[in-house]
């Protein structure tokens, strides 16, 4: 919050007067332990309920492919009518575009002041 | 008087509207923001399909307003986009933010009834003007620069296209809004022209660059107009035009590999409005009609699920003055409507069933299926994967969820939040009941969405895409970067070399002045010093000198005549 100036307070309400760029969450509340709820990590983020969620995603996962026994996939092409192809596929193409993401960045990511400092 | 007499393009009542809008009281001013676009809309719903209003511009007869469904189906979006947008803005906005955004979408409903090419080219420039200003409203030095590079672009756009448009009609006589044939130099140029506001390879790049910089309110406009317009200008001018789809995948594949490589929440946005534009000209290329009503239907739904995305990350941006994903996350806890409409317009944008996006994106992929393009549908497939990666889970997951900023903003203004609902609700209602849209589109809809297979297929693509997020998750760690584009060679290799030359140019200067001007000037004071009114051979010298002088003459001969 620090970065904030505070001499120009956010009037929101104040039909059409416009805010001025920086004054944009200029009275967001920060906690300083933002793991801790009441000393407690939120139900969300607790470790327990990560892998309770994790478990489910995995069931829900199975019956997709699962499902396929029992409902006839329509195949327009040699390999989209094999057993479980959406869920390879899907997988497969997202983590190649994940790694050619993560390569393609090692030559065209630069630091985010790139085009300030000219 | 006839009907015809009294008849004006619909995109009148939107301008006169933006000229109202400054000039109203400040609580009236809400109203009419949504009761222009509503009336805009009374208007567009009452118009019989062909040709409604002409008139003589140059010689020419211009068809001011055409109707057709596809036309009717746009200019709707166009108008409700304005309608939710005004409403969402109008607390936050800037005056001339709004009033510049209503001009915008009276210049994106004009384009839609455009029967011919020079009301189209009018009305589309009309846009280029007020986007800019849109963009410009975001009132810092970076949306003042980007705002001239966006104008710029779209203004060379404009030119490429008024070029193609005079060679058509010069070659051909007509102007006519028609399917045209891309065997002229001309028609390329009308191509050109559209493509450039389509956001296409190679100048992709304007609207990452330019659309994130507007205020957190503007960008929601900007995502709705320019490149849809021009969607449906390719729709009306180039169907079936098979480079379209070789276009049209390349801005997939670079609007997803982008967005993944971006950290900056609206910027991930801006890449994705690339992505579907190019699921939306891919359909295009193919077009059948399945196809064609697949891009008029996803143009639809993209509309409102774009903008509520960039509703919810107008909202966080507005709360917490935050941008990065490396600075949020967590705000789930605090911004729970926000979230939860965020993630609904993630959803549609995947094209999650039960959703808006899954009615309708699927019917350009089935285009491409049914004409058996096999490595086109293996794209889009393997794309549709991609989308729920970059926008369906990155979106959210960085935002609302991942590493808790320790950020508790509230949710945003009441209007905010029910036009944010609002959108929300109707990507669901679109999604469940598609044949709302259906009734509507250009062609014959037989398409049905919702069978056993298809739901399977796209539930078991788009979880395990969503595995593959959160298995590759350490390698999406955010940075704090940018990423290179092409807008590099304007932005960066543009600047340097033009120092460069001017470094040059003053070195050749200087040498100049060395070798030519210091001497060219020393010539003159030497005659000066020599021969000016002072210098000593011209000046008037007294008598008394002259005396001394002859004396001195005759001394020297007296002596040396002596001497000698």
């Amino acid at each position: 919050m620090s970065e904030q100036p505070d001499e120009i307070k956010a009037v929101p309400g104040r039909a059409g007067k416009g805010l001025v760029a920086n004054e944009y969450g200029a009275d967001c509340p920060r906690v300083e332990t933002p793991d801790l709820v009441d000393g407690k990590p939120h139900w969300l983020v607790r470790a327990s309920t990560i892998k309770i969620l994790w478990w489910v995603f995995s069931v829900i996962l199975a019956l997709t492919v699962l499902a396929q026994i029992f409902v006839h996939v329509h195949a327009y092409f040699a390999l989209d009518g094999y057993f479980g192809f959406y869920a390879i596929y899907g997988f497969v193409s997202c983590l190649g575009m994940v790694v050619f993401a993560k390569l393609l960045g090692v030559f065209l990511k630069r630091p985010d002041t790139y085009y300030d400092d000219l | 008087m006839t009907i015809s007499e009294l008849m004006f393009p619909p995109a009148f009542i939107m301008i006169i509207g933006a000229m109202l809008l400054p000039v109203v009281r400040d609580s009236f001013r809400p109203v009419l923001l949504v009761l222009v676009p509503l009336l805009t809309l009374l208007m567009i719903w009452n118009l019989d399909d062909g040709v409604l209003l002409s008139a003589r511009f140059l010689g020419y007869e211009v068809e001011l307003v055409e109707a057709s469904n596809v036309r009717r189906l746009f200019a709707t979006i166009f108008a409700l986009m304005a309608m939710i947008g005004g409403f969402f803005a109008f607390r936050h906005a800037k005056v001339a933010e709004l009033s510049a955004a209503m001009a915008y979408a009276a210049g994106a409903v004009g384009v839609s009834f455009a029967g011919d090419l020079i009301t189209l080219f009018l009305f589309w420039e009309f846009m280029a003007l007020f986007s800019t200003i849109v963009v410009w409203c975001g009132g810092t030095e970076e949306a003042r620069r980007a705002g001239i590079r966006y104008g710029i672009m779209h203004l060379i756009g404009g030119i490429i296209l008024k070029i193609g448009i005079e060679g058509v009609a010069i070659q051909t006589g007509s102007i006519e809004i028609q399917a045209l044939q891309l065997e002229s130099f001309a028609t390329w140029m009308i191509l050109i022209g559209i493509l450039i506001n389509a956001a296409a390879p190679p100048v992709s790049a304007w609207l990452s660059d330019a659309y994130p910089e507007a205020s957190p309110t503007g960008s929601v406009f900007l995502s709705a107009f320019t490149t849809k317009t021009a969607v449906l200008a390719l729709w009306l001018l180039f169907p079936g035009q098979s480079v379209l789809i070789w276009i049209g995948l390349y801005m997939i594949f670079y609007g997803i590999i982008y967005a993944l490589m971006e950290n900056d929440m609206r910027r991930i946005l801006a890449y994705s409005i690339v992505n579907q534009v190019g699921f939306m000209v891919v359909g295009v290329g193919i077009g059948t009609e399945m196809a064609l009503n697949g891009v008029a239907a996803h143009a639809f739904s993209h509309i409102i699920y774009k903008a509520l995305l960039l509703m919810s990350a107008g909202a966080v941006m507005v709360q917490t003055g935050k941008r990065k994903c490396t600075d949020l996350g967590g705000l789930y806890r605090t911004m729970p409507v926000t979230a939860v409409c965020g993630i609904i317009g993630a959803l549609a944008i995947s094209a999650f069933p039960y959703t808006s996006g899954f009615i309708s994106k699927s019917m350009i992929s089935s285009g491409a299926a049914y004409e058996q393009y096999a490595f086109v549908w293996y794209c889009l497939v393997a794309a549709s994967a991609g989308v729920f990666l970059h926008a369906g889970i990155k979106f959210p997951w960085f935002v609302f969820f991942q590493k808790d900023s320790g950020l508790r903003p509230k949710d945003p203004s009441w209007n905010m939040q029910a036009a944010m609902i609002f959108f929300a609700a109707a990507c669901v209602l679109i999604g469940v009941f598609p044949q709302i849209l259906y009734d509507f589109l250009p062609f014959e809809a037989t398409y049905e969405p919702y069978t056993a297979d298809h739901l399977v297929t796209q539930l078991q693509l788009l979880l395990f895409a969503g595995l593959a997020f959160f298995v590759t998750l350490p390698l999406m760690k955010r940075t704090l970067t940018i990423s290179l584009d092409v807008d590099f060679f304007y932005r960066r290799l543009g600047p340097i070399l033009w120092r460069a030359f001017e470094r040059l140019v003053k070195g050749l200067g200087d040498l100049l002045q060395a070798l030519v001007v210091k001497p060219s000037k020393s010539i003159p004071a030497m005659l000066l010093r020599y021969h000016g009114p002072e210098g000593p051979l011209a000046r008037t010298w007294p008598t008394g000198s002259m005396l001394l002088w002859v004396t001195v003459l005759l001394v020297v001969i007296l002596i040396g005549a002596r001497l000698l």
